[in-house]
């Protein structure tokens, strides 16, 4: 080994501590990358090659009924490849011991039991044998949720008619990768359940023998969607057709696409923030490096090593300390990849999920931060290069040190001498201490990008679940009944009040834009549904006209006053002109809202309504269960506290991890500045800190110097590390809202203390590493040498 | 001495016509070194003596390639010293000087043997390192690192890096400047010896007097010019001298 390489290792072995903290800055953010674009990669796969291997359909659309013999017409459809008809209803499950009916949606199988497209894939049992009506395959998370297996019954209410199924198999289906029930924010697998149905016993069960009322469709490669889906609505309009859709609007497509978004966001944007801060720690420890060895540097290019090899010298060692972080951070990142991804498997059910670290992207991580470490120490590079190697032949010359406008200030007397030096040391070297003071800051907004998740979700509950819907239940028909039969609802076993509602699926539209949404009729001066804007202030409904939420208005392009073509898909009937009353931010829904008379108006209806908020006594009443259960119109049942609950479990099983991540890295990034500065600092004063202590100053005194910069650059941090993550946090929600669901920024200040005290506690840490030094500073060898 | 040798003492090593170095200070610029003319063989052993300030620093870092001239000439044998460009004086530098500096500026986290191999590592035909710690009768010392090791035998282990490329020319600037006088006799020996086995031209700058008595030519400078400049026909080996 040649003796410049040696010097190399030698100077990593004793800069160890700092080494270590900048490599662990950059495994952090490798880590990050590697593991979500990962994540998302292994997603999308197992997305597509379920997709493909279930012949997932790319059009789909709801219907009244209509008879089979309609299937050759939909065949002629431009761009159809396979079409599909089927039998699709919203069910009542029944399961002993548990007390809520369960929502549930059932779906017929093809004549030989797997269906042509959205195949099964089944993970236990078998398809129903032919002639068997009662045999069913429920979803897996359902089955697993209640810890059914095949050989098990299972009750259900069925177009008003209680039948008794068994399960044959379990399955997975690409079209419930995500299984989540319509108006729910997040899955609840125990409260929604999927059953296929042989198609002779969903067709006897439903009493729409030789009809179908849904429809999939693949179209040819290629083959524009518009086109399609126009046919199909032209098509079905006479039976009752209720809007095809593309993949984009199928739910759980819908949700998992969004999610690989969210991933890609993450990719970008968290290892972001510590490639920059590896940057700025590399530059600190390579300056200070460089300035403490001028001499050597001089020396070396006196002895007839050039420019160049001497640049090299210091490049290598940035080189080695990201190549040192890139490798841990690539191991990190495999298992942190491995462990997300498994999390994601319990949410989206695929059938299987090969995840694996493309030694591609770690190539890239080790490029992006090998070019981005380069680039922060390039201008100390330069300065390597420029030093004239004459320097090696003249003593080293006194700091230049003299007081500035700012030391002179009157308020320098009104500090104790520890406070003078710490500003003074602070104005000596004022973009040092700005990036100190940012790269701490970052540290705190990783912690706030970590935990305020919290706070928005915990706003959204508290503004969807107490003040908007302020009802304990809602209980939705499956049919619209007379809106004089609601006191009906509110004479239930330990009902206290009752409000009917209307709620239909609309095609909005306006000029060419159309959007597929729910309505929703409320009275007038209902107390138990209220809509509320982003600040949570009630919104009045207009006596006339439309509110639409903002996602709906921004797609549509409309503001209040303009009007909307609002055509109802339950009806056939032609659209209507209606007013945009008024624009609500409000966070879940992504619907229009209207007074109960004039939705009923729209939907060409006299006065009725197919769901009830409820106000109950209790929270979850088993007596209105059982009633409600007994009850044949019944399409579902909610209550709020269940929703709530499973919302809360959902998303802290969720985002505990993320943000248990994100509290870990945002300490190592708080260490790793905090360490290297005050190591920085001491190293530089050393000497003079040393010189003290002779004079006769403690060693508490000594690191009372010491440690005032670090806490004037830390006290510092906490402001800006607050304005830093308000801004990355508001930023990171406008890129991954959706349409159906927008989580409020909202920083509690509970969070922001929180982030500060993870700071704070990393900074302390990070001092009583450096405490250890001053007790073993060497005043003896510390006055000889001259640095 | 290899042959031609003494057909090369005819022609000098360097010859330096009207150098002048300035430096800028403020507004104004100080001249360090103004109108030297100077010529040196090959196999001198030169004293360059001065005060500080007198300009012989100046003059080394020239002759040593690490500074550019302000004005005048100067050549070491072909090179163009005052018109090389930053790589050419590099390589003039790697290829024929070896330097010794008054504070040895040894790599503190590198061995004795390390320190020398630094500069092996880079030579076209160097000796091995630790031939080059034998020179200088360190041997026993080559894997201690310099804050193991006195003054003295630090500006040795300087010596012995300086010669083991072979050099042709020996650029020493206050060698026994921060050494106390035995110390100081040991480091002479250690250059008189290199210059006597290896046939090195040495150049020394001191403002110490009394090593001027074992040069075979001692320059005197003073306010950046040349003061005196005599032959030495009797140098004395340095157990003779005394500071």
């Amino acid at each position: 080994m040649r003796a410049l390489q040696r010097k190399l290792l030698r100077d990593l072995a004793q800069t160890w501590g700092q080494a270590l903290s900048i490599a662990l800055v950059v495994a952090s953010g490798v880590a990050v990358l590697l593991a979500s674009l990962s994540t998302q990669d292994a997603l999308r796969r197992a997305q597509e090659g379920f997709y493909r291997e279930a012949r997932f359909a790319q059009v789909f659309a709801e219907l009244k009924q209509a008879p089979q013999a309609l299937r050759a017409r939909l065949e002629t459809v431009p761009g159809a490849a396979q079409v599909e008809t089927r039998l699709s209803a919203r069910i009542l499950l029944d399961l002993p011991g548990f007390p809520e009916p369960i929502s549930g949606q059932l779906l017929s199988l093809g004549p030989a039991g797997q269906p042509r497209l959205n195949r099964l894939h089944l993970v236990a049992g078998h398809f129903p044998e032919p002639g068997r009506a009662e045999e069913v395959v429920v979803n897996e998370a359902f089955a697993e949720a209640h810890g059914l297996r095949p050989g098990d019954g299972l009750a259900a209410l069925i177009n008003g008619r209680r039948e008794t199924l068994r399960i044959a198999g379990t399955a997975l289906s690409p079209e419930f990768i995500y299984a989540i029930r319509p108006q729910d924010p997040i899955p609840d697998n125990r409260r929604f359940g999927v059953v296929w149905m042989s198609a002779p016993a969903a067709a006897a069960a439903l009493d729409l023998a030789g009809s179908f009322n849904s429809v999939a469709m693949t179209l040819a490669p290629g083959a524009p969607e518009r086109p399609a889906l126009e046919a199909l609505d032209r098509i079905l309009a006479p039976y009752g057709g209720l809007g095809a859709y593309g993949r984009d609007q199928q739910r759980s497509h819908r949700f998992v696409s969004d999610e690989l978004a969210q991933q890609r966001v993450m990719a970008l944007s968290i290892p972001t923030i510590f490639l920059g801060v590896a940057a700025f720690l590399l530059h600190m420890v390579v300056a200070r490096m460089v300035a403490a060895q001028r001499e050597i540097i001089a020396t070396l290019k006196a002895l007839g090593y050039a420019d160049g090899p001497v640049a090299r010298h210091y490049l290598a060692y940035v080189t080695l300390v990201v190549l040192a972080g890139v490798g841990l951070g690539a191991l990190f990142g495999h298992w942190l990849g491995l462990r997300m991804s498994l999390l994601y498997l319990r949410y989206f059910r695929f059938p299987s999920l090969d995840y694996h670290l493309d030694p591609a992207l770690v190539a890239l991580a080790a490029l992006l931060y090998l070019g981005s470490a380069a680039l922060a120490v390039s201008g100390r590079l330069r300065a390597v290069a420029a030093l004239e190697p004459a320097e090696a032949m003249r003593p080293p010359a006194p700091a230049r040190m003299g007081p500035g406008r700012f030391d002179r200030g009157p308020w320098m007397k009104l500090l104790a001498p520890a406070g003078r030096l710490a500003l003074r040391g602070l104005l000596r070297r004022p973009w040092q201490a700005a990036l100190t003071t940012l790269g701490i800051g970052f540290a705190m907004a990783v912690v706030i990008l970590g935990l305020f998740w919290w706070d928005g979700v915990d706003w959204l509950l508290r503004s969807q679940f107490h003040l908007a819907e302020r009802g304990d239940a809602v209980v939705t028909l499956d049919r619209p009944v007379a809106a004089g039969d609601l006191p009906e609802f509110a004479r239930m076993p330990g009902v206290l009040a009752a409000e009917g509602q209307r709620l239909a699926a609309v095609r909005l539209s306006s000029g060419p834009r159309e959007r597929l949404v729910p309505l929703i009729g409320l009275p007038k001066d209902g107390r138990l549904r209220r809509l509320l804007d982003a600040d949570g202030a009630p919104v009045r409904l207009p006596a006339a006209g439309l509110v639409l939420s903002q996602a709906v208005a921004e797609r549509l392009a409309v503001r209040p006053g303009d009007p909307v073509w609002v055509e109802p898909l339950e009806q056939a009937r032609p659209p209507q002109l209606a007013r945009v009353g008024a624009v609500v931010a409000d966070w879940v829904g992504g619907g229009a809202y209207g007074d109960l008379g004039e939705v009923n108006r729209l939907l060409g209806e006299g006065p009725v309504i197919n769901a009830a908020a409820l106000q109950l006594e209790t929270p979850e009443p088993r007596a209105l269960q059982d009633a409600l259960r007994r009850l044949p119109r019944v399409a579902g049942i909610t209550f709020r506290a269940a929703v709530v609950r499973g919302f809360r479990r959902t998303t802290a099983e969720h985002i505990w991890v993320f943000v248990s991540f994100l509290v870990g890295f945002a300490s190592v990034i708080a260490v790793g500045v905090v360490y290297n500065s005050v190591r920085i600092a001491f190293a530089e004063r050393a000497w003079e800190l040393a010189s003290l202590r002779v004079l006769g100053f403690t060693r508490r005194e000594v690191g009372t110097l010491l440690f005032g910069e670090l806490a004037a650059e830390v006290l510092l941090a906490l402001p800006a590390g607050l304005v830093l993550g308000y801004g990355l946090g508001a930023l990171a929600m406008r890129v991954i809202r959706t349409e159906a669901f927008v989580i409020p920024f909202i920083l509690a200040p509970a969070t922001a203390a929180t982030a500060a005290l993870v700071v704070l506690a990393s900074a302390l840490a990070s001092a009583l590493l450096i405490q250890r030094r001053i007790r073993r500073l060497d005043l003896v060898a510390v006055l000889k040498t001259r640095e | 001495m290899a042959p031609g040798a003494s057909a090369a003492v005819q022609a000098p090593l360097f010859e330096a016509r009207g150098l002048g170095k300035a430096y800028p200070m403020g507004e104004a610029e100080v001249w360090a070194l103004r109108g030297v003319d100077l010529a040196l063989r090959e196999g001198e052993f030169v004293v360059l003596l001065g005060p500080s300030g007198s300009g012989k620093s100046t003059l080394l870092n020239i002759l040593g390639g690490l500074d550019r001239p302000s004005e005048g000439r100067v050549r070491y044998k072909d090179h163009d010293l005052a018109a090389a460009d930053d790589a050419a004086r590099t390589r003039y530098r790697r290829e024929h000087v070896g330097f010794v500096f008054q504070f040895y500026n040894l790599i503190p986290n590198l061995t004795a043997l390390e320190n020398v191999a630094l500069v092996t590592d880079i030579a076209e035909r160097p000796m091995r390192p630790s031939e080059a710690l034998d020179l200088v009768g360190l041997a026993a010392r080559r894997d201690h690192f310099p804050a193991q090791l006195s003054g003295g035998e630090q500006q040795r282990v300087a010596i012995a890096r300086a010669i083991a490329k072979r050099p042709d020319v020996l650029l020493c600037d206050e060698p026994t400047g921060a050494l106390d006088c035995p110390t100081g006799r040991l480091v002479l020996e250690a250059l008189l010896r290199v210059h006597r086995e290896l046939g090195t031209t040495v150049v020394i700058i001191t403002h110490n007097e009394a090593i001027a008595a074992m040069g075979t030519r001692v320059i005197r400078l003073g306010g950046g010019r040349i003061a005196e400049d005599r032959p030495n026909p009797d140098p004395r080996p340095p157990a003779e001298l005394a500071w």
